[in-house]
């Protein structure tokens, strides 16, 4: 039965929905667009393997036939261009030719074939040819008379080809003409009309009334001015005499890379080579002295002398090289080579014990210390010319006390957002280290405070912060590893380490290595190598959009 | 239910609707961790260790939200069609249900580290997500004392979304110091267009078919039994070329990303360090056509009616969607003719036991509201209750 109602429910019923609708909708407000939580993180990150050729550049490495590794270093000390030797300057020739006075036919000659010399402006030398790369001449001729002139210019000593150089063209009235031609790949006879000259051309010009011309007539005695500018030269190939000269070299420094990373201790090797490579590839004799050569450390300020006597203050001669007559390979160089090594100087002992990272170094370069001994038939090939390179050759067969090295790596995290979900925890560095030394490793953060690069926090967690050295067997008289040995480090992940890696700029990556103390030189051999692998394990902050 | 109110408006010939209906269950995730999930909270671990303790071997989770409008029609009495009613309605369909293991649940909410040295196990992990817009059309036959009434509605699909994920195989194995991981699956993963998961979007197209048959008895004056069979949702949906399925049947070792070399970051693997590279090297994943079947229903209901009251009982299965029988008993009390309450009981479906309770209001002028949740339970005490479900209608007859 049902009970009874008076009036409609609408008004109520549906008051009492809307706040009920308004409660369940109030009570889904979201708080974010995400949900998260944290998750406890075991997870390998990376693994690599290092070997040597991961440690010292490609270009520094040379693996010998055993698997035992030379460091191979190269410094320029001369990189002298014997372009400089024979530079032919911007030449300018003015001439006059006279004009015939007169009433003359179109087609009439009016200025007969009158040669001129060139001379070129080079100083101390004596130039017999050339070919040139780049030239170029600029012709400039005024014509004095009121009809067109006919001219034909040329320069019988600029063949290109067996054809000489020749311009056959026109000079309206009364007007200045103004081209300018290049003589790139002419060949440049510099022995002048009579072919026993030197540094000088001959020029040749005629020119007749243009036949178009009836006839006309010259009333005074007038000139063709022939105003011809040779510039911008560059020579290929030239061949004379170049000269008796002295080129200073330094002092100066260049860096030197082999040790860069190494801040201090002790790096001793078995054995060091240096060669000192002199390459000619000029037709010059040359002599070389090396005046003086240092190794410095400029991270503990220290600078020791080359003490060589059979090498340094000792005038080296490097004779002329030879024309092969070949165009693609024109020169046969001479190359004289100097060793400089631990009997003949103190270059293991002191020079590179002292761990250089720059080499300074004076020297002098004398060219024709003799005169003209090749009766005029030096010569210069473009891009040749005098080098000299020092060549450091270094079996990797060392004995290291607390040898620090040290990187320095630019870092920006700030922007990571996944580091700065983890909450807190480590990270596990697992190593099999194969190499015949143990390393003990850091990483510092470095941040700017107060405008100063600042070291903030260091990574891994100390004492067990060594990498330990392979273990090491005495086989066939040398010292090689036998097994791999393993070692774990850790980088506890706290909150303020988390945020001093994140706001860090740069990390320095320390490491001071030894090797073990049998004290005898260890080879370091291409197939070592050091496996190892990151481990993740921390607390991280897991939302739904990681 | 929502038939309550009819015979107070069997004159009317048109009925127009607007419905709406949620909910979330399931048999071991109480209601607060879902709806922290849901809101975006910081979850903390405490909570999720409470939940991780009350899971089963087997555990599942089912979802749906809906909505739609629906009109329907009784000709005259004069009409050659006067034995049957029409209708015609517009829904949006979401479903999402899902199984896993307690070991999945623990490595997605607790992470890896807990299985050092060990095993976690997702074997049969299954997760569908279905959303498509639903056009229907439909005839019913008009009560007739003593007679059976039945109906059917057809339906044309929109697909906007599916996503399907089975495991028959899932292992991840973490080593005692998490220098690797074994990861051991047979996993076929489903999914249309991902680029174009809008309300509306169209990625497939479907059918889908309603039927249902009913009878009434009259036991003795005032007591009466209805009983009904229906099937709802029996249809599948074809999804386009943009889909993809990806495979992943194999074990796959993870002992970190190899760097050539560490000490040259630029030229080196860390740009690869990211989840993509791991997921593309265990899975194999190709475009083309795929195709889904609706998770259907099947539906006994009997309505017995005394009075003021009635009694409605049934069982419910949805099939392939993780579904376990579900029974039910809810008891409608008439406070007035405009006025109903209801409350009951049910057992099974995605969640354990879940209490049902209900208001229906007549409010005159031909509207009628409807206010029902199948899991009250999930309002009053949501830290242990297992569900959590709303519907509401408004209807209109004229």
């Amino acid at each position: 039965m049902y009970l009874t109602m008076t009036k409609p429910l609408f008004n109520s019923y549906f008051l009492f929905f809307l706040i009920l609708t308004a409660f369940a909708l109030s009570s889904c407000k979201k708080e974010s667009d995400q949900p998260s939580w944290d998750v406890d993180i075991l997870a390998p990150l990376i693994s690599s393997s290092m070997t040597i050729n991961n440690l010292v550049s490609d270009t520094l490495i040379k693996i010998n036939p055993d698997s035992t590794v030379n460091l191979v270093y190269t410094s320029s000390l001369i990189n002298y261009s014997a372009d400089s030797l024979a530079q032919i300057r911007d030449t300018n020739l003015v001439s006059g030719f006279p004009i015939f006075s007169g009433t003359f036919p179109g087609g009439y000659q009016i200025v007969p074939l009158t040669p001129t010399v060139m001379n070129f402006q080079v100083s101390g030398v004596v130039l017999k040819k050339a070919i040139l790369k780049t030239e170029f001449i600029n012709i400039i001729m005024s014509n004095p008379i009121g009809c067109t002139l006919i001219f034909d210019y040329e320069v019988p000593g600029a063949t290109l080809g067996g054809i000489p150089f020749r311009v056959f063209d026109s000079i309206p009235g009364n007007t200045r003409y103004s081209k300018t031609f290049s003589l790139a790949g002419y060949s440049l006879d510099l022995t002048g009309p009579g072919g026993t000259s030197s540094n000088t051309m001959s020029v040749s010009i005629v020119a007749y009334i243009s036949k178009n011309v009836l006839k006309y007539t010259i009333p005074n005695t007038t000139a063709l001015i022939d105003s011809n500018r040779i510039y911008n030269t560059q020579a290929e190939y030239v061949q004379g005499y170049l000269g008796q000269s002295t080129k200073n070299i330094g002092p100066q420094r260049s860096a030197f890379s082999l040790f860069k990373s190494i801040r201090s201790g002790i790096l001793n090797f078995s054995k060091i080579n240096i060669t000192l490579d002199m390459d000619n590839s000029v037709g010059v004799d040359a002599t070389i002295n090396l005046l003086k050569i240092s190794s410095i450390n400029t991270k503990t300020g220290t600078t020791v002398n080359l003490i060589c006597p059979s090498v340094i203050n000792n005038s080296i001669n490097v004779s002329r090289a030879s024309q092969t007559g070949n165009p693609a390979s024109p020169v046969d160089s001479t190359i004289k080579s100097v060793v400089i090594n631990s009997s003949n100087s103190n270059i293991s002992t002191q020079f590179f014990a002292n761990l250089p990272n720059q080499l300074a170094y004076s020297l002098q370069v004398l060219v024709n210390p003799l005169g003209n001994i090749s009766g005029d038939n030096d010569f210069i090939y473009s891009g040749h010319g005098i080098n000299a390179n020092l060549q450091v050759n270094i079996p990797l067969s060392a004995l290291a006390s607390n040898l620090v090295l040290a990187d320095t790596l630019l870092l920006n995290l700030s922007n990571s957002k996944q580091i700065q979900k983890v909450n807190s925890g480590s990270l596990y560095l697992y190593l099999t280290n194969g190499l015949p030394f143990n390393a003990q490793v850091q990483i510092y953060t470095l941040n700017n405070i107060n405008n100063k690069l600042t070291i903030t926090d260091s990574l891994i967690q100390t004492p067990n912060n060594t990498i330990l050295s392979a273990n090491m067997a005495y086989i066939g008289n040398l010292w090689k590893v036998s097994s791999s040995v393993n070692s774990k480090l850790a980088i506890p992940l706290t909150k303020s380490k988390i945020n001093n890696l994140v706001n860090a700029k740069k990390v320095i990556v320390l490491a001071t290595f030894n090797t073990p103390a049998q004290n005898n030189f260890i080879n370091i051999y291409s197939y070592y190598q050091l496996d190892f692998k990151l481990v993740a394990d921390f607390n991280y902050n897991l939302s739904t959009k990681n | 239910m929502r038939e309550c109110f009819d015979a107070n408006y069997s004159d009317k010939r048109s009925t127009f609707s607007i419905n709406a209906d949620a909910f979330c269950n399931s048999n071991s995730i109480p209601v607060d961790f879902v709806d922290a999930l849901y809101l975006g909270q910081n979850i903390s671990s405490g909570f999720i260790n409470n939940v991780a303790g009350n899971l089963n071997a087997e555990n599942r989770i089912g979802a749906e939200f809906n909505y739609s409008i629906h009109y329907s029609y009784k000709p005259d009495s004069c009409s050659r069609y006067s034995k049957f009613e029409f209708f015609f309605s517009i829904q949006n369909r979401t479903h999402l249900d899902g199984r896993f293991s307690g070991d999945l649940f623990n490595l997605v909410f607790n992470g890896n580290k807990m299985f050092a040295g060990q095993t976690a196990n997702f074997d049969n992990f299954n997760l569908n997500l279905l959303q498509y817009q639903q056009f229907q059309i439909g005839i019913c036959s008009k009560i007739k004392a003593g007679g059976i009434r039945y109906g059917i509605g057809l339906s044309v699909l929109n697909g906007q979304q599916y996503q399907n994920i089975l495991a028959k195989k899932a292992e991840l194995y973490t080593s005692p110091d998490g220098e690797y991981i074994n990861f051991n699956s047979d996993i076929t993963y489903k999914q249309s267009n991902t680029s174009n998961t809008n309300l509306g979007s169209s990625n497939g197209a479907g059918f889908g078919v309603d039927a249902f048959a009913e009878k009434s008895f009259t036991i003795r004056e005032e007591l009466t039994e209805k009983i009904k069979f229906e099937l709802k949702d029996i249809g599948m949906i074809w999804w386009n070329k943009s889909s993809r399925t990806a495979v992943a049947d194999s074990l796959y070792h993870y002992d970190g990303i190899s760097v050539n070399n560490i000490l040259d970051p630029k030229n080196s693997a860390f740009s690869k360090l990211n989840s993509d590279s791991i997921f593309n090297k265990v899975v194999q994943s190709n475009p083309g056509k795929i195709a889904s079947v609706l998770p259907g229903i099947i539906h006994f209901n009997s309505v017995t009616s005394y009075k003021t009251w009635q009694l409605s009982k049934g069982i419910r299965y949805m099939y392939d969607a993780n579904y376990k029988l579900n029974v039910y008993l809810t008891g409608n009390y008439f406070i007035t003719k405009r006025l109903m309450v209801s409350l009951g009981a049910a057992y099974g479906g995605y969640t354990v036991f879940s209490v049902n309770t209900g208001l229906g209001a007549d409010l005159g002028s031909g509207f009628i509201v409807h206010l029902f949740s199948n899991n009250i339970e999930g309002f009053i005490i949501p830290q242990i209750a297992l569900g959590q479900s709303v519907s509401v209608s408004i209807m209109k007859h004229f």
